[in-house]
């Protein structure tokens, strides 16, 4: 009998950001949002002016954000929110979306830091959406992500797209809020930003801000994918090495 | 911004909370707090004063009255404008160019003879990463502080000396004018900085940095106190241009209410007097053409219940209001809101929301569930996972790869490394590269033959268009021989299958290779194509955890034995890594017979070991002492020879 062990079938392996993204898209759809996409290359329109990012706002400097050469006012989108702004110039109120995508800065890249990674973007807008149904909709999110019941904080923050501005921290799901290394002590996690839509967002996007409030919420996928998979360096997940991938 | 505890309980009567209480109420109410570090006899809070905030916090006043606001303590400052009286103000002619100002004020000294920094000024100054140079530069550093307001003094004389006019103006420079800065920096300016300035002679950077010649000395006993607020913008683009960033120039771009000007020379005026007891104000001039008008909002009362999803009532919202420094005029339905002079961020019910929020503890907010709401699945996603499904149940890999490039059709204005300036036209490159890393690792990977797939954006000068490469590639580990052109055409006949669309119509790219093939289908196109997209489930995803590999090149071992015939490749496998060390990192069965000797059946195994270190290139001794080791261990068992 001949064996070998190599040409048996075996199955490949989906990226991690793959299987993260799946699990969040299964879990979003269960709380009414549907996916949503947008383009990477974007006009500085949709990527700052509709976003209530000032003028003379120093993200949209050629340090922090790529543009394009030889096309007028386009850049490569710094985050998700672009798809918000089309999203909902596109569409009625109620929404619910998310979107997870591209997103592209300016910055040298470290362990921790990348020129192109991934962002996980939500937007709900109706006439009664709150920041009390924020907090419901992103302690139902941690706790099917995480499999158990994890806290939730907000702290005041600032955004130009969105106010009030929070920061999202979530109790720390390696230690259980006792303190470690990854929470740095503190027992919470900084995990996104988020807020309550600015009305000037709503307005830009043709929606009656008078009518109709919403929040919104974003955060790099590779921040949550980063403990979740012990992955201890951001560059490993673009080297298309299998020895990193077929881990997973 | 650094906060000195020191500083801060100036500000109040009574003992403030310990400083780690301060930071936790910032945190949970203000703004972000870095950390807490005692220097000396003080304590800083690191803070981290959030862009809308920048206008009141970056000041030790600012923060003070958060901290009033959170522990209900009452600062012993007073909160109304201070009003500056103008004198002798014909001494002076001050100028405006272009609205690049709002306020600009000038004030002549003299009588600065004897004095010195006192020391608890000194003391602050230090424990903020200040060095003390001499009292004038230290009480404008220590009232930008304060106050948020940045001064500069000038030597008035030199003034004098350069320049006879009494004219001074904020207004540009003019193309190629040479400006030596006080650190020494020596200038060739574009045209574009805003500068301080005499008729003919640059003084120094506007909001920025002053210049050397006009600086203050030991010998200065005479100055001019120059207290602006300048237009952000120009003292951004004016930093920028100089890569002169200073703690001004930062107030500055976040934007400094004019009113700071009057209560920043207020203070200065103040500490001055009580250093130099012969100090003389000669001159004072105020120049505010458009002082800052209040803002009158009006805030529907239900309105911080309806977007925060709270319990409030009425009198909550009011007294909140209040104590963030508002007046508050009461109507039937609303309250009529003007906001305090020192927060020109407040400008609409939003913004009073926040504040009310903030004071009320966002914390506290309870989760209210929203009501549920059906999904339609987005084609793209659904496409991409269905062709996912495919592909790795088909043993291919998935990679994601980035986007810059060598060449390509679009190209970056800005890119980060000057050697890849375009954005990719098409997943090859990405694809190559992991294929062939793939095959250096085949033995490691246990795989005879490496195979991916990326799903990405290409971009090219019509359009962006999502893609999807598919590679596959022979390694040494391989055994049989594939013909790798069919290897994807039966991929590609899945896929067209699935989706009921010819792949075929929409490959933008393929590449035979010597050692790899690789096809790229437009899928965009294709699931343009799909008439009724098929629906996915979703499996339960497993996070596995990552194990670090190895950097180092790995060593090949086979070895061969013979075993009496009930023995499986698991008891084999079992000894060989219980008796090898931490080297040994694959243990791979590739081949087993059996063979009668004598009438005694005997089986035969085959293995290939993989050994790797995680500190250096192993040697081949190193190896093979792993081997023996091994090698021992197999031969004890009855029955088990070596071959």
């Amino acid at each position: 009998m001949q064996g070998n062990n190599n040409t048996e079938k075996k199955d490949g392996h989906l990226h991690p950001l793959t299987l993260l993204s799946r699990k969040i898209v299964e879990i979003f759809s269960g709380l009414g949002f549907e996916m949503a996409v947008g383009p990477e290359m974007e006009l500085e329109e949709y990527n700052f002016d509709r976003l209530n990012v000032p003028k003379d706002h120093p993200a949209r400097d050629m340090q922090d954000t790529f543009w394009i050469k030889g096309r007028d006012k386009t850049v490569l989108r710094t985050h998700t929110s672009s798809v918000q702004a089309r999203f909902m110039e596109e569409n009625e109120p109620p929404i619910r979306i998310i979107s997870v995508g591209r997103v592209f800065r300016n910055e040298a890249t470290d362990a921790t830091h990348e020129a192109q990674f991934y962002q996980l973007e939500g937007l709900a807008v109706a006439e009664d959406v709150t920041l009390a149904n924020l907090k419901s909709t992103l302690e139902h999110f941690f706790a099917e992500l995480f499999g158990k019941e994890i806290g939730v904080r907000f702290r005041p923050s600032f955004f130009p797209f969105v106010e009030p501005g929070v920061e999202v921290d979530i109790e720390c799901f390696k230690c259980g809020s006792s303190g470690c290394s990854l929470c740095k002590q503190s027992g919470w996690i900084e995990i996104m930003g988020a807020g309550m839509v600015h009305p000037n967002v709503l307005e830009a996007a043709g929606i009656d801000s008078h009518k109709y409030q919403g929040f919104a919420f974003g955060m790099g996928l590779e921040r949550l994918a980063m403990p979740l998979f012990q992955i201890p360096d951001l560059r490993l997940f673009y080297s298309g090495d299998l020895r990193f991938i077929n881990q997973f | 911004m650094l906060i000195s505890r020191k500083i801060l309980q100036s500000y109040f009567d009574q003992e403030l909370p310990p400083t780690n209480e301060i930071a936790e109420g910032l945190t949970m109410h203000s703004y972000e707090v870095e950390g807490v570090e005692a220097v000396g006899t003080d304590e800083i809070i690191d803070v981290d004063v959030l862009p809308n905030r920048a206008s009141d916090s970056l000041s030790h006043i600012g923060v003070a009255r958060e901290v009033g606001m959170i522990f209900d303590m009452v600062p012993n400052f007073s909160n109304e404008k201070v009003v500056l009286q103008e004198k002798d103000s014909e001494m002076i002619e001050l100028t405006i160019e272009d609205n690049s100002a709002h306020r600009f004020v000038a004030v002549l000294i003299s009588g600065l003879e004897g004095g010195e920094t006192p020391s608890w000024m000194r003391e602050v100054l230090e424990s903020l990463g200040e060095r003390s140079i001499s009292p004038v530069v230290d009480i404008t550093n220590y009232v930008m502080l304060a106050t948020g307001q940045p001064l500069h003094a000038y030597d008035l004389d030199i003034i004098e000396s350069i320049s006879n006019e009494a004219t001074l103006s904020v207004s540009f420079a003019q193309k190629d004018e040479k400006l030596t800065l006080l650190d020494g920096a020596e200038l060739s300016l574009a045209g574009e900085e805003l500068l301080i300035r005499t008729k003919s002679h640059p003084l120094g950077l506007a909001g920025v940095k002053g210049g050397l010649e006009s600086g203050v000395s030991d010998k200065t006993t005479r100055i001019l106190l120059e207290a602006a607020t300048f237009d952000s913008r120009l003292v951004r683009r004016t930093a920028k241009l100089t890569k002169a960033q200073t703690g001004a120039s930062k107030r500055f771009e976040n934007g400094v209410p004019a009113e700071i000007a009057a209560v920043g020379v207020d203070l200065a005026l103040k500490l001055l007097a009580e250093v130099y007891p012969e100090m003389r104000i000669d001159s004072l001039r105020d120049l505010y053409p458009k002082p800052e008008e209040p803002t009158k909002i009006t805030l529907k009362k239900e309105h911080p219940e309806k977007l925060l999803g709270i319990k409030i009532n009425d009198t909550e919202i009011k007294n909140a209001l209040k104590k963030i420094g508002a007046e508050v005029v009461d109507e039937e339905s609303y309250f009529l809101v003007s906001p305090p002079w020192y927060r020109p961020d407040i400008k609409l019910p939003v913004d009073l929301i926040d504040e009310v929020g903030r004071l009320y503890g966002l914390a506290k907010i309870k989760a209210v569930e929203m009501s549920p709401k059906a999904v339609t699945p987005e084609r793209s996603t659904v496409a991409k996972e269905i062709v996912r499904d495919i592909l790795v149940g088909d043993q291919f890999s998935e990679i994601i790869t980035r986007a810059f490039r060598r060449k390509g059709e679009v190209e970056l204005a800005n890119p980060l490394a000057t050697d890849t300036p375009f954005l990719r036209g098409d997943l090859l490159e990405g694809i190559q590269g992991s294929l062939e890393l793939a095959a250096q690792n085949a033995e490691l990977l246990e795989i005879d033959y490496a195979r991916v797939f990326e799903i990405g954006t290409v971009f090219s000068e019509k359009e962006e268009a999502l893609h999807l490469a598919i590679g596959v590639q022979k390694t040494k580990n391989a055994q049989n021989k594939l013909n790798l052109k069919d290897e994807l055409s039966l991929i590609e006949d899945k896929l067209s299958e699935r989706l009921s669309v010819d792949f075929s119509k929409y490959k933008t790219v393929e590449r035979v290779g010597d050692t790899n093939n690789i096809v790229e289908y437009n899928l965009d196109k294709i699931i343009g194509e799909v008439d009724l997209m098929p629906q996915f489930k979703y499996e339960e995803p497993v996070f596995r955890h990552f194990q670090e590999f190895s950097a180092f090149p790995y060593v090949l071992r086979d070895i061969a034995i013979w075993t009496p015939a009930e023995t499986t490749a698991e008891d084999i496998e079992d000894i060989i890594r219980k008796a090898a060390g931490n080297l040994l990192r694959v243990v791979s069965f590739f081949d087993r017979f059996e063979k009668d000797f004598d009438g005694i059946k005997r089986v035969s195994f085959a293995f290939r070991l993989v050994f790797q270190s995680f500190e250096k290139t192993l040697s081949d001794e190193e190896v093979n002492r792993e081997m023996e080791l091994i090698s021992s261990a197999l031969s004890t068992n009855q029955g088990f020879e070596i071959r």
